[in-house]
């Protein structure tokens, strides 16, 4: 019954997307008005058929129909409710069919917002991409990653999914939103292409999309925080971030996506860079591809690799696909794409994009070397090596580093060309900030050139961000906070916080493994730990062991759980959350008789807790920078002031309206 | 405040106790000393042989805390942080190694992310040269005339 209802969902959406691309392709050949205006019924219909298959497959898992392979491999009737309905993408075939509920649900979205647009080619070129690659995801699930397979016999339980996957509650949030946003880099990129069909390059189709690729970026941005956050509350050795292919597959669209957010006001402003942004939306897009297939064809060992099959053909071939395309369309359209104008400083707003452009480029292009080059080595002479935390750690910091410069910068400079005397004035302040952060910590004790200098970024790059708020509040109000000139500040402020902790974090860490019997006192750092016992739960999926420990007054449990099903061991670590340091506990070891010592790591670290504010402050910083600004005329050109009350015009203004 | 920020001296000021605590804070580390410190380090760029991914540092596998202790005890025996390393590769191979080599083809990884940022300045660099507009250009009054004329042009 499931099977046959998701196989019908899927093959519904198959069909729509195919039968929406061919209507589409036939009416924008012919100019074909009401023609092209069917094919957003059929984007409703492909929404429709990966509902359907959804529901199907939530229905399974939740009434455990082990019929269904992907249920028997996956799910258990152990499994609790909550992560029941997670396990959907816990593993390989259930990630797909979310991938393509959520490509479905942003083509519909297309065809509704645009839906009296919809005979102007260049939305019909974009919706048919997307339909294209509707078509790929759903092919995927009536090929190598069906989630609608059946087996038979049907056994009477299935060993759940991994262990590590139904641990923790962020487990049903994290993936959802990285979707939200690998997926919904498709808009942007399927309106580039679109803009390259139509031979349209100029900047209509940037305002088009611009909102919904702040969205796209915004839930990445969420979604990757999140899965650190799980990390750092679930793998337990007290980190957060690895650079494992997983992780560095989501970091890398979040790179390109930035940059583009970056140098898209270039193009907006001064009609520059139009190869380069469009080349930075496919390769966007291309990266969430490869990612994908990096991470799920079983190249690549991770420790998050939890699902493996044989894939990587296909989606290596559409990643293939995709470049050849992209690179093909735009040496067609070269002639359209040169751009006129030239930049008349390097010291001025477009120069500091471009910077920022060059930076983000190097750091892609560092953790894409880092994730491959294992692979390629080995193809060229055999030779076996890893690349670890180490080289991405030395390779990124620098980066990072130039990367907060900059943003102390950029903000306060004005469009065309700075002179010495107005970056004093503006970065006065902000410099104050940086020096008093600097000597402050110093004196405080902390030591390394590489924190403290990061410290002081921070608070250069924080200075500027606050600056800009506070003078667009001062003039309109509450506005000041809203748009996206502002509200990229309060995306700045988050990224300050998480560099801050990042820094903090890597570098004055303190760790420990305690050997401790029953009633014993630890101090560590100042902090004082009593282990108190051993308590023992029986759950019917597992069996929890933990250990009671008070740390400084409160008791936290840090447990080990063996799973029933395949008798996997894992660790719940317990963590003493604070705003100044955390203090993270893991039970290594059990004490096997009463009497024994068990082992606990003590992981100290101090201001983890921003990394994971910074990551919410970003997001707020991503919606109040979507919110509507006020709107110009269309004629008026965008060097004009925004039109505003503006009792005491200073020459501060100018860069700060845009 | 205006004032303050328009002069040189606060700047000066600030730059130098900028460079002060800096310093202080460069003199006050000069590695890991301890051999607790020194023993992290040295894990945290071995790879731990029966997981993935994870350093032997991170990783609570058996082999992951034989190691670990096997690098305290070398430490402590008064082997360097290298001697260490090439110990453990010579054992588990050159993959056990989470940094990789610096020569051979394997060196490319270190090179090529700084060959390519260079490049990419330098272009920039030739770029703007390219784009300067020369700064004796003459305003001639058909120019004057021009400007005037777009300015009094009403907005549509």
């Amino acid at each position: 019954m499931n099977a046959a209802l998701g196989t019908a969902g899927v093959t519904l959406g198959l069909i729509a997307c195919v039968a929406g691309a061919v209507t589409m392709v036939v009416g924008l050949r012919g100019e074909r008005a009401a023609l092209i205006r069917t094919g957003r019924t059929y984007a409703f219909l492909a929404l429709a058929g990966a509902i359907l298959a959804t529901i199907a497959m939530e229905r399974a898992l939740i009434t455990r129909d082990f019929s269904l392979e992907f249920v028997a491999n996956n799910g258990s009737s152990r499994t609790p409710a909550l992560f029941n309905v997670a396990t959907m993408w816990a593993a390989l075939e259930g990630s797909i069919l979310l991938w393509a509920l959520v490509l479905a649900g942003y083509t519909a979205l297309i065809a509704h917002k645009f839906r009296a647009r919809l005979s102007d080619p260049l939305v019909g070129w974009a919706l048919l991409t997307m339909l294209v690659v509707g078509i790929f995801f759903f092919g995927l699930m009536l090929g190598p990653a069906n989630p609608f397979t059946t087996v038979s016999p049907v056994p009477l339980d299935g060993p759940g999914p991994n262990p590590l996957l139904q641990n923790h509650i962020l487990m049903a949030f994290h993936p959802p939103m990285l979707y939200l946003g690998y997926v919904g880099f498709t808009v942007p990129f399927a309106f580039a292409i679109a803009a390259l069909v139509t031979g349209r390059v100029g900047e209509g189709w940037l305002l088009a999309t611009r909102r919904w690729t702040l969205f796209a970026w915004g839930f990445l941005t969420v979604g990757i925080m999140l899965g650190a956050w799980w990390s750092y509350e679930v793998l337990g050795w007290g980190g957060y971030w690895a650079w494992d292919p997983v992780e560095n597959a989501s970091l890398l669209p979040w790179l390109t996506g930035t940059a583009y957010l970056h140098s898209v006001m270039v193009q907006e402003r001064r009609g520059m860079l139009r190869v380069w942004n469009i080349s930075l939306l496919c390769a966007t897009f291309a990266l969430t591809i490869l990612g994908t297939f990096l991470t799920r064809s079983g190249v690549i060992d991770s420790v998050h690799a939890f699902s493996e099959s044989d894939i990587g053909g296909w989606l290596l071939g559409f990643f293939g696909l995709i470049v050849v395309v992209s690179v093909g369309l735009v040496g067609w359209r070269g002639d359209r794409l040169r751009a006129p104008g030239s930049m008349d400083s390097p010291i001025s707003r477009e120069g500091s994009f471009l910077a920022n452009n060059v930076l983000f480029a190097a750091f892609t292009f560092v953790v894409l070397l880092g994730t491959v080059f294992p692979l390629v080595v080995e193809a060229i002479n055999g030779e076996q090596l890893s690349v670890g935390v180490p080289y991405f750690n030395r390779m990124t910091m620098p980066l990072g580093m130039l990367i907060l410069f900059l943003m102390a910068i950029a903000p306060v400079l004005p469009w065309r060309k700075a002179s010495q005397e107005l970056l004093r004035v503006r970065l006065f302040w902000p410099a104050v900030a940086a020096t008093v952060t600097v000597v402050a910590t110093v004196v405080a004790g902390a030591r390394g050139v590489a924190p403290v200098l990061a410290f002081g970024l921070g608070a250069f790059a924080g200075g500027a961000a606050i600056r800009q708020v506070v003078l667009a509040s001062r003039r309109q109000g509450w506005r000041g906070v809203v748009g996206r000139t502002n509200g990229g500040m309060i995306v700045h402020l988050g990224v300050v916080m998480i560099a801050v902790g990042l820094a903090a974090s890597q570098s004055y860490s303190s760790e420990v493994e305690l050997r401790m019997e029953e009633g014993q006192v630890a101090t560590v750092d100042g902090h004082t730990l009593v282990f108190e016992g051993i308590e023992t739960r029986e759950d019917p999926e597992k069996t929890t062991i933990a250990a009671q420990v008070r740390v400084d007054g409160q008791v936290y449990a840090p447990a080990i759980n063996e799973y029933v099903f395949g008798g996997q061991t894992i660790g719940t670590p317990s963590v003493s959350t604070g705003l100044r340091q955390d203090v993270f506990l893991a039970l290594l070891d059990v004490p096997e008789e009463p009497g024994d010592p068990a082992v606990i790591r003590v992981v100290i670290q101090p201001l983890v807790t921003w990394l994971w504010i910074g990551g919410g402050v970003m997001g707020l910083g991503t919606a109040l920078a979507a919110f509507p600004g006020k709107r110009r005329r269309p004629t008026q050109p965008t060097s004009e002031p925004a039109d505003v009350p503006d009792p005491d015009p200073e020459p501060e203004m100018v860069g700060a309206s845009a | 405040m205006k004032d303050l920020s328009r002069a040189r001296w606060p700047w000066i000021l600030l730059l130098s106790l900028l460079a002060g605590a800096l310093v202080v804070a460069a003199l006050g580390d000069s590695g890991p000393r301890t051999t607790a410190e020194r023993a992290r380090a040295v894990s945290e760029s071995i790879a731990c042989p029966t997981c993935q991914g994870q350093s032997v540092a991170d990783s609570a596998a058996p082999s992951a805390r034989a190691i670990r202790t096997e690098v305290a005890r070398r430490i402590e025996a008064g082997e360097t942080d290298q001697q260490i390393r090439d110990h453990i590769a010579g054992i588990y191979g050159d993959d056990a190694l989470l940094t990789p080599p610096r020569d051979g083809v394997a060196g490319l990884i270190w090179f090529l992310p700084v060959a390519g940022l260079v490049a990419a300045v330098g272009g920039l660099v030739v770029l703007f040269r390219r784009w300067r507009v020369p700064d004796d250009v003459e305003v001639s009054d058909e120019d004057r005339v021009l400007v005037e004329q777009a300015r009094r042009s009403p907005r549509s």
